[in-house]
């Protein structure tokens, strides 16, 4: 059976501006600019299966955003490529993008102004979603995520954990195949991963989350999420290669660097 | 639309800015018949144009390019980059303002009671190629 990913030598780098404080040092930037290259993500290989749910566990830093935004498309690697579902994602196929969806914790794709079911009828015209097709997903998301009245409400009215049961609902009204999920804990108390769980035996996908580091002293909810599936936890740290751990023995390694 | 009491405000601003760009072009034509050889009517039906140019930029263009820049800044353009459709074209229509549509109105009838006063209107070739150039200057500004 192909991968459901298939990641080979990738790396990304950054070319970032630098320069002293103050005002002279920013007037002689304008002129000459110095700049440093930064290494996000260090060659990393590896596969995914398909059923295999994956979290990429690490520091700031550690380039958990920088490589689910590759796996997505979002950012083009410096070397080597991902694969998804049998796609290159740097191509940014239509086929491709339609089949995948990010949710971000600490950003949101809801506009903010107006009821979130508006945004979510916006993304029913992008992605084409038959209306009936449409109604039995909402339906079933607003049931799964007790979305309720929430959905009527003007998004700044929300609560943070109410906008991110909104940002996961309007995130798999097309019901995608593969969901990136770069820290979504952020204002979500413990039953997220029941949530992602219930979900995904309605709406099967696969999914790649990146956590912070100190979700690993938080261990019991998130077992629950690998309930009937092998949970690999990949850590990322800066100068290394990618270490390979499940979760149990992630817990037992490095416990001490989450407390 | 999330302030109804800003959309009644900006509603009064535009009828407000329509009735000092009218109200200027006649205090200049109480004193004189013609400015730089255009008379009062073609000064009025270019003032018409002008309001609807502006009222179809503020609609849709400008506002969009403004929430793609802040989108920019607050790291969000991740999430118009990840939809399978054309990115430029979701930029384009991402923000809305629905008030915009008064000045677009109110041109289109100055600019029509201007013409219709003109004494020596041109024929439907110059519409047509009035029109014409009305939309090739859209293109242009919106490939840009």
């Amino acid at each position: 059976m192909n991968p459901a990913i298939r990641i080979s030598n990738l790396t990304k780098t950054y070319e970032v501006p630098i320069r002293e404080a103050g005002l002279g040092a920013a007037i002689k930037s304008l002129f000459h600019r110095e700049t440093r290259q930064v290494r996000a993500v260090n060659p990393i290989d590896f596969e995914i299966a398909p059923g295999e749910i994956v979290g990429f566990l690490g520091p700031n830093g550690a380039g958990k955003t920088t490589t689910i935004k590759m796996l997505s498309g979002l950012l083009h690697p410096s070397s080597g490529y991902a694969r998804v579902l049998g796609y290159t994602s740097a191509d940014r196929h239509p086929a491709f993008l339609a089949q995948i969806t990010l949710v971000m914790g600490q950003r949101n794709q809801l506009l903010w102004d107006i009821p979130a079911i508006d945004s979510f009828e916006r993304n029913r015209v992008i992605y084409e979603i038959d209306r009936s097709r449409y109604e039995t997903t909402l339906t079933q998301l607003t049931d799964l995520l007790d979305l309720g009245d929430l959905l009527h409400k003007p998004v700044r009215n929300l609560s943070l954990g109410e906008r991110m049961k909104c940002e996961i609902a309007v995130s798999l009204l097309h019901e995608p195949k593969m969901l990136f999920l770069d820290e979504p804990t952020i204002g979500l108390n413990v039953t997220m991963p029941i949530w992602i769980q219930s979900i995904s035996e309605i709406l099967p996908f696969y999914y790649v989350v990146a956590f912070p580091v100190e979700i690993i002293t938080r261990k019991l909810e998130y077992q629950q999420i690998i309930h009937g599936a092998t949970y690999q936890v990949l850590w990322l740290v800066i100068g290394y290669s990618l270490m390979r751990f499940t979760w149990n023995r992630a817990i037992k390694n490095f416990s001490a660097v989450g407390s | 639309m999330a302030y109804r009491a800003n959309f009644f405000i900006q509603t009064i601003e535009s009828v407000l800015g329509m009735a000092t760009a009218l109200g200027a072009v006649y205090v200049i034509f109480a004193q004189t018949d013609t400015l730089a050889g255009w008379h009062q009517v073609e000064l009025i039906s270019l003032l018409g144009i002008y309001f609807v140019i502006l009222g179809s930029i503020n609609l849709m263009i400008s506002p969009s390019l403004n929430k793609f820049m802040q989108d920019i800044v607050d790291g969000k353009l991740d999430f118009t980059l990840i939809k399978p459709r054309d990115t430029q074209l979701l930029i384009s229509v991402q923000e809305f303002r629905v008030w915009k549509l008064l000045d677009i109105i109110m041109g289109l009838a100055v600019m029509t009671y201007g013409l219709a006063e003109k004494t020596s209107t041109g024929g439907w070739q110059d519409a047509v190629m009035f029109s014409l150039a009305l939309t090739t200057a859209a293109i242009i500004i919106y490939s840009e």
